[in-house]
């Protein structure tokens, strides 16, 4: 971790990627959600945006790390070494998602700060039990991806698909009600969804709503399932790796 | 006279080897797997998400209006994340010395990294508005889809001089990435892509009006309700003006950005 983030301070453009961006994001969202003049615009404009922010930088994260590497000649050296490759892995995606959740803060204090936007959580202590059961399955996610991107030269344009995929699908800045039904049997078999919908509930309501504890479990069950696949992914993908010899490939 | 035809004819296949070379060399990434993917699977997702915030929005309109928007993004998106990227490569494979040392005309090797796109945007937004109408109801009945055909080919060329405009400043910047996020996002809010420019605040208008692709989606919105080119003439004169400016200026920026990479000696800084 110590050392994706020194990495990740090594770049100049870090502190552009970590403000400009976010603040741009921030800045569209809330202009749409202004100009549409929706109701619930803290809860789906701002935590939206947030969320956005966290979901763009693991994902960043855990492509790049590998992407990097493979760019740099690095990547066969990195699978030899004697750190298991998801140590190796974990340890980026964990990085990431933390800074994810700078990003979100980020976000939020340019609400407030930039947009004088009240922020107020209705249960504070259960937002927190969510965000870090969220930014957990993130991490998770994060690997799971990373799994295909050691062995796809494809792995920008993988990332390029996935970011959409979750705005699109798991209801980061509107219900997933608004998407059609087998859309949603879609949604609901991915992480973030559940994340969002535990993490509006604790926004909404001191007094949290049965469906909450339900939420959080269904997002604890979907990120132990990834981990299983990642878990296995690895192991597949490590053997796989040598025997194709095509890592380098660029 | 035969040998000014002979020279004609091989600067003619001089330009087109160049804009073929560069379209594939510098996009490795997009083998046919990878380009079907970024073709049609993410420009989809995209406007599957602004539509459906449509949807939450102001309903069945609502959505119907971003999915025709977004459609038509596709030809930003191609002009942004395509010329920004066939510029910034050149940096990231080390050949943008190289391509700096040779006596190549640089107005060829700038322009010339357009034309493809221009084909690519355009096909883009014709696979956009056939999902507008297949998956999000956007209907064409009473269209005039001549005049649309047009001014989507018309937009698809007036919108690389964004692209070139951002284009430059990869030159001098290691961060393409960013410029092309920045560019991406300022497209998506500032040119009609899904809610009118009118709705935006005051501040904010100039710059709207500033890019060529606002006037191609306000007057592709009229064809959408049955408007002839005669009815969006002057749209269509405003997206030229625009458009004109916009590769002159990139085309000055580009000079002046590869000047000054030279002396600060930031040509092939990773």
């Amino acid at each position: 971790m110590e050392m994706t983030f020194k990495t990740f301070l090594a770049r100049p453009e870090w502190f552009l990627d970590n403000t400009v961006a976010p603040l741009v994001f921030t800045i569209v969202a809330l202009v749409y959600f202004k100009t549409l003049q929706m109701q619930n615009f803290t809860l789906y404009a701002v935590f939206g945006a947030g969320v956005a922010g966290m979901w763009a930088t693991t994902l960043w994260g855990s492509g790049n790390a590998i992407e990097f590497e493979r760019w740099g000649g690095t990547l066969e050296y990195t699978l030899v070494s004697p750190m298991r490759l998801w140590k190796v892995v974990l340890g980026r995606a964990l990085t990431y998602a933390v800074l994810g959740l700078v990003m979100m803060a980020e976000v939020m204090a340019l609400a407030m700060i930039i947009f004088s936007i009240p922020l107020q959580i209705g249960n504070p202590i259960a937002f927190l039990i969510s965000l870090i059961a969220t930014t957990v399955s993130f991490t998770v996610l994060g690997m799971l991806f990373a799994t295909t991107f050691v062995l796809s030269r494809a792995s920008r344009s993988l990332k390029n698909l996935l970011e959409p995929a979750a705005f699109a699908l798991c209801g980061v800045m509107y219900p997933v009600a608004v998407l059609p039904f087998w859309v949603q049997l879609v949604s609901f078999s991915l992480s973030p969804t559940w994340g969002m919908e535990t993490m509006r509930a604790t926004i909404q309501q001191e007094v949290l709503p049965a469906t909450f504890s339900w939420n959080l479990f269904w997002l604890m069950i979907i990120t132990l399932i990834y981990l299983a696949i990642s878990w296995f992914f690895f192991r597949v993908v490590e053997n796989r790796a040598r025997v194709k010899g095509e890592l380098e490939k660029i | 006279m035969r040998a000014s035809t002979n020279s004609w004819s091989q600067s003619a296949r001089a330009f087109f080897a160049e804009i073929t070379l560069s379209y594939k060399a510098l996009f490795t990434w997009l083998d046919l797997k990878n380009y079907t993917v970024m073709k049609f699977a993410a420009p989809l997702l995209e406007m599957a998400f602004f539509s459906f915030l449509g949807k939450f929005a102001a309903g069945e309109p609502g959505m119907q209006y971003a999915a025709f928007g977004n459609a038509l993004m596709a030809m930003g998106v191609n002009t942004v994340m395509g010329v920004v990227i066939v510029i910034g490569a050149e940096r990231q494979f080390g050949t943008l010395s190289s391509l700096f040392a040779t006596p190549a005309n640089r107005f060829r090797v700038f322009f010339g990294r357009t034309i493809f796109h221009m084909i690519d945007g355009f096909t883009g937004a014709i696979i956009g508005l056939t999902y507008a109408a297949l998956l999000f109801g956007v209907s064409f009945a009473s269209a005039n889809l001549g005049a649309m055909l047009f001014i989507v080919v018309f937009t698809s060329i007036a919108s690389v001089g964004y692209g070139l405009l951002l284009g430059g400043y990869s030159l001098f910047s290691r961060d393409v990435g960013m410029i092309m996020n920045a560019g991406f996002f300022i497209l998506f809010l500032l040119c009609g892509i899904n809610f009118p420019v009118d709705a935006l605040p005051v501040w904010l208008k100039p710059f709207s009006y500033a890019i060529p692709l606002t006037y191609g989606v306000m007057a592709a919105r009229k064809t959408l309700q049955g408007s002839g080119l005669d009815g969006v003439g002057d749209l269509i004169l405003w997206e030229a003006i625009t458009g004109a400016a916009m590769i002159i200026v990139g085309y000055i920026l580009f000079n002046w950005f590869e000047k000054l990479s030279k002396q600060k000696g930031t040509l092939d800084v990773m």
